[in-house]
């Protein structure tokens, strides 16, 4: 029997409270590695054990954390410490992670003050009084496994830092900090960095200076990425150089954490950070006489809503932040701040739906949502319908059926199958006459006895009364991880067509005109930015026969009647395999990739140009 | 050895195993040189000829007893020819079980405390309800790519994987692996005889959709035999290996059970089944070696081990207060001297 159990969380809670608090609410824990923003008083390494002294330059206050009690039953009672979070403010944990009885902290993002992030804040210095902002940009690089000392990168990278969740003095959970690498220490990498032995020691040196980082050694695994495995960071260098050979670079290493959570929920939460870190690594370290000008290469993506379309709906909150952050920067200090975002790889993906309003004397129709078996992770769906709390009917992969009670304003429920709870719903207006309802079921596989699963297969998902548009936050890692698979969820619906009359992946909707899976709709919530400083690529592809490029089969779409068009650049050359060769690693060794950062990284270069 | 589900029609393998090639050789004879060949035989008869040829009055004196031999029961199941010692031991476990028909299924019974198994859905089922238990194998064919070497190996070969819990050789565990090799027959007696009766049709004969990635067994669905065979082998390892329960060795066997789904071969409802057969069918298997039971029972499984796969093991263990328990104490002597000696021996292997 399926019901809906109601909690009490009002409107103070961050608006990805869904997945983040999942765990939590269901009541039972996972084993899996506890990430470090969880581990709150818990030893670290001192600096002084470091090979390298490199001192923390920003240092941001303790945040907001959400405190979990775990009683008799195996749920879990929850307070909130009051603080001010910005909306989507958040970092998420998807992978569980949270312990067994006790008291667990929750992080859920940077302490805002005033409606500004206090994290890292805007540099001392900025443009010089009566410089200009023409001439070429510097290249912020916010990536991981940058290799800045490859030998083709000769002397182009200025500058290094490494975004950190939390650090010793300040062990607090979810602080965001940047360091910068010492220029002797990063002349000396580039330096030896054009043999086999310089190659493995500054991937030492790395580990030892950036433990959240993809170099350094997980708890219980090896490093995410080992001497000559293909690193995205390296790629969108060796691509910024391609297209500037003169780009003068600096680099931002992210933590390995938000690499790990595609559903850019961590990346929702320092993205100010990233952004702010960069372009104060940039402006510090730019060569003299160079205008105070920056692109930023922000070569990530992921999937979730809302989209600006022909309608005029709003900007996501976190592109609204990015956008103040841009406007900060230009207007108290004269820093020209650009962000060039990739549309994303997700047109195949099947992860947006539209459900139209049912039609006079019809039934709604269903949205039917295919969850994986031996899927370690949550997974969730976000829906933005008009405003209020809507009858939601929901039918699992076993034909059980219930209906969330609709009402008004802001409503949390648990879903609970059989007696045992399995997701979370959540409702909240967003503004603008919009609601949005995230619905979070639990992991359908766990190595661990005891953790809450929910059922695999096609669960059912339809609103009484209106339409909505559907995204499912994309929850695979990218990374293997055969012991515990992530798998991604898709929408399905018999119209949707996934080829075209020609046999190819189809890139738009006219073959399936009345269904509800949708290709328009797939672009990365970064690329649906109206700022015109926030550039989106999309990526092309070329053959012999082919008299103009054509969009890549992968490249995201807008929503129909999005207000701005991509930028583009070609990414899969003729020829058999696609895609491009890319550097990838500290060496000259070579890699054929394809996607759409590949595009961003191109024109990144391109427009830093003089 | 003989591990493969011999109900399929892919285990014509079987017929290679290893203890089939001894037939030919002269490792079951009494003599040593090499294999029979008229050659030989004729060769054996010329020089045959050297010898007196009269058989003395007296038999007397034999090496060291001075009698005609008449060798222990351990002695002579190590003589025995393999196939022969398989023959012996299957007999000796899967002696008196009985499997007949009811108006819904099939009860099982004898040694045992009686109980039924039965089809996942039967000609008054809801034709909806048939539905979705194919869409419920359908929904699991996503995993068909990174299971299909397992889905491969594991239709002729269950020991394999079972044997990651614990390594075992023909080298060093002959006489274990000839009594697991007899454990996996006495199970497939059973399990084919109520197969017979439930004739269910495979989840592929219901819908072209199911579209499975390895031949379908014409024979019926239910009770799978790979659940029943790769539980029934887990908990005769746990009772031999450990005297206990082991998570390991039944989460592997739910991999092979959860696998056959997979594949497109098996409803949910049919490795429940062969769970609940072999759930039913270890007690006497341990008792008949003389060995403590470590298995769930029956009705344990019925009502609390109903998921397929490694969620269903982590679920009911984690249901069991106080978790898992060390098996019961033996029963005393097994229950045939060639049992009984084959155990001895298999614990001998292991160190036991």
């Amino acid at each position: 029997m399926l019901r809906f159990q109601e909690l009490a969380y009002g409107p103070e809670v961050p608006s990805n409270f869904l997945p983040a608090a999942l765990p939590a609410l269901l009541g039972r824990g996972a084993e899996a590695e506890r990430p470090k923003a969880l581990q709150a008083g818990a030893a670290r390494p001192e600096a002084a054990e470091r090979p390298r002294a490199v001192e923390p330059r920003e240092v941001e206050p303790p945040d907001y954390t959400l405190v979990v009690d775990d009683d008799e039953a195996g749920l879990k009672t929850l307070s909130i410490s009051l603080g001010s979070v910005a909306d989507g403010e958040v970092l998420t944990e998807l992978l569980g992670g949270f312990a067994r009885g006790g008291r667990t902290p929750v992080p859920f993002g940077p302490r805002v003050r005033r409606g500004e992030p206090t994290v890292l804040p805007l540099p001392e210095e900025g443009a010089d009084d009566g410089e200009g902002r023409e001439g070429p940009a510097q290249v912020g690089l916010i990536d991981a496994g940058i290799a800045f000392w490859n030998p083709a990168f000769g002397g182009a990278f200025k500058s290094v830092g490494f975004l950190e969740f939390d650090r010793p003095p300040n062990s607090a959970p979810n602080r965001v900090m940047m360091r910068e690498l010492p220029g002797g220490d990063l002349a000396a990498m580039v330096a030896r960095g054009n043999t086999l032995s310089g190659d493995r020691l500054n991937r030492t040196e790395l580990a030892a200076i950036h433990d959240e980082g993809v170099h350094a050694a997980r708890p219980g695994g090896p490093p995410l990425l080992g001497p000559g495995d293909l690193s995205h960071g390296t790629a969108m260098a060796g691509l910024v150089l391609e297209a500037n050979p003169e780009a003068c670079i600096h680099g931002l290493e992210l933590p390995r954490r938000v690499l790990l959570d595609s559903t850019g929920g961590t990346l929702r939460g320092v993205i100010d950070a990233a952004v702010r870190g960069v372009v104060n690594l940039a402006v510090r370290n730019r060569p003299p006489g160079a205008p105070a000008r920056v692109v930023v290469l922000l070569s990530f993506g992921f999937l979730g809503g809302p989209h600006p379309d022909g309608a005029g709906g709003e900007e996501a909150a976190v592109l609204r932040r990015l956008r103040r952050t841009i406007e900060l920067y230009r207007d108290r200090r004269g820093i020209d701040v650009r962000i060039v975002v990739p549309m994303g790889n997700h047109l195949q993906d099947q992860a947006h739906a539209r459900l139209p309003p049912p039609a006079e004397g019809e039934p709604p129709r269903w949205l039917d949502w295919r969850t994986m078996p031996d899927d370690h992770s949550a997974n969730t769906v976000e829906l933005f319908h008009d405003e209020g709390v809507p009858d939601l009917a929901i039918e699992t992969p076993s034909g059980a059926f219930g209906v969330r009670p609709g009402g008004g304003g802001t409503a949390t429920h648990l879903v609970v199958l059989d007696g045992r709870p399995i997701g979370a719903i959540r409702t909240e207006p967003m503004g603008g006459g919009r609601s949005r309802t995230v619905v979070s079921l639990a992991p359908t596989a766990s190595r661990a006895a005891g953790v809450a699963l929910a059922p695999f297969g096609r669960w059912r998902l339809r609103l009484e009364g209106m339409g909505a548009l559907a995204w499912i936050q994309r929850d695979d890692s990218g990374f293997d991880d055969r012991s515990a698979p992530r798998r991604r969820s898709w929408f399905e619906d018999p119209p949707y067509r996934a080829r075209d009359p020609d046999g190819l992946p189809g890139i738009g909707d006219a073959a399936h005109p009345g269904g509800l899976v949708r290709r328009q709709g797939s672009a990365s919530l970064l690329a649906t930015a109206l700022h015109e400083a926030i550039l989106p690529v999309a990526a092309l592809w070329t053959a012999p026969a082919v008299a103009a490029p054509r969009p890549a089969a992968y490249s995201g779409a807008f929503l129909p009647g999005h207000p701005r068009s991509p930028a583009e650049a070609g990414v899969d050359e003729p020829g058999p395999f696609g895609g491009r060769p890319v550097l990838g690693t500290g060496t000259g060794r070579t890699f054929r990739a394809r996607g759409s950062s590949i595009a961003a990284a191109l024109v990144a270069g391109k427009i830093a140009a003089p | 050895m003989p591990f493969a589900n011999a109900s399929n029609a892919s285990n014509a393998s079987n017929a290679s195993n290893a203890s089939n090639a001894s037939n030919a050789s002269g490792s079951e004879h009494a003599h040593a040189g090499q294999d029979t060949s008229s050659r030989l035989s004729g060769a054996l008869d010329a020089a045959g000829l050297v010898l007196p040829g009269r058989v003395p009055a007296k038999l007397k004196p034999y090496p060291l007893t001075g009698a005609v031999p008449a060798p222990g029961s351990a002695e002579a199941l190590r003589r025995l020819n393999p196939r022969h010692r398989h023959v012996l031991l299957t007999e000796a476990l899967a002696a008196g079980f009985v499997v007949e028909p009811t108006a819904g299924g099939a009860r099982l019974g004898g040694p045992m405390a009686s109980f039924e198994v039965v089809p996942p859905f039967d000609a008054a089922t809801p034709e909806e309800d048939v539905a979705r238990q194919v869409e419920r194998v359908l929904d699991r064919r996503w995993l068909r790519a990174e299971r299909m070497d397992e889905i491969l190996e594991q239709q002729t070969d269950l020991v394999s994987f079972l044997s990651l819990v614990h390594p075992i050789s023909p080298a060093g565990h002959p006489m274990l692996l000839a009594l697991l090799s007899a454990v996996h027959a006495a199970t497939v007696r059973v399990t084919v005889q109520a197969k017979h009766i439930l004739s269910t049709p495979r989840p592929g004969f219901l819908s072209s959709a199911v579209a499975p990635v390895i031949q379908t067994p014409a024979h019926s669905a239910c009770p799978s035999g790979h659940a029943t065979e790769a539980f029934s082998l887990a908990f005769a390892m746990e009772a031999l290996l450990f005297g206990a329960p082991s998570l390991e060795l039944r989460l592997i066997a739910a991999r092979i059970e959860e696998n056959r789904i997979v594949a497109g071969v098996h409803y949910e409802h049919d490795g429940w089944q062969g769970r609940r057969i072999a759930a039913g069918l270890a007690p006497v298997f341990a008792a008949r070696m003389g060995l403590g039971p470590t298995a769930p029972s029956v009705g344990d499984v019925t009502a609390g081990w109903t998921a397929p796969g490694e969620e269903g093991v982590l679920a009911f263990h984690g249901s069991l207060e106080g978790g898992l328990q060390p098996a019961a104490a033996a029963p005393g002597a097994a229950s045939s001297p060639a049992l009984g000696a084959a155990v001895a021996a298999a614990l001998a292997e292991i160190g036991a």
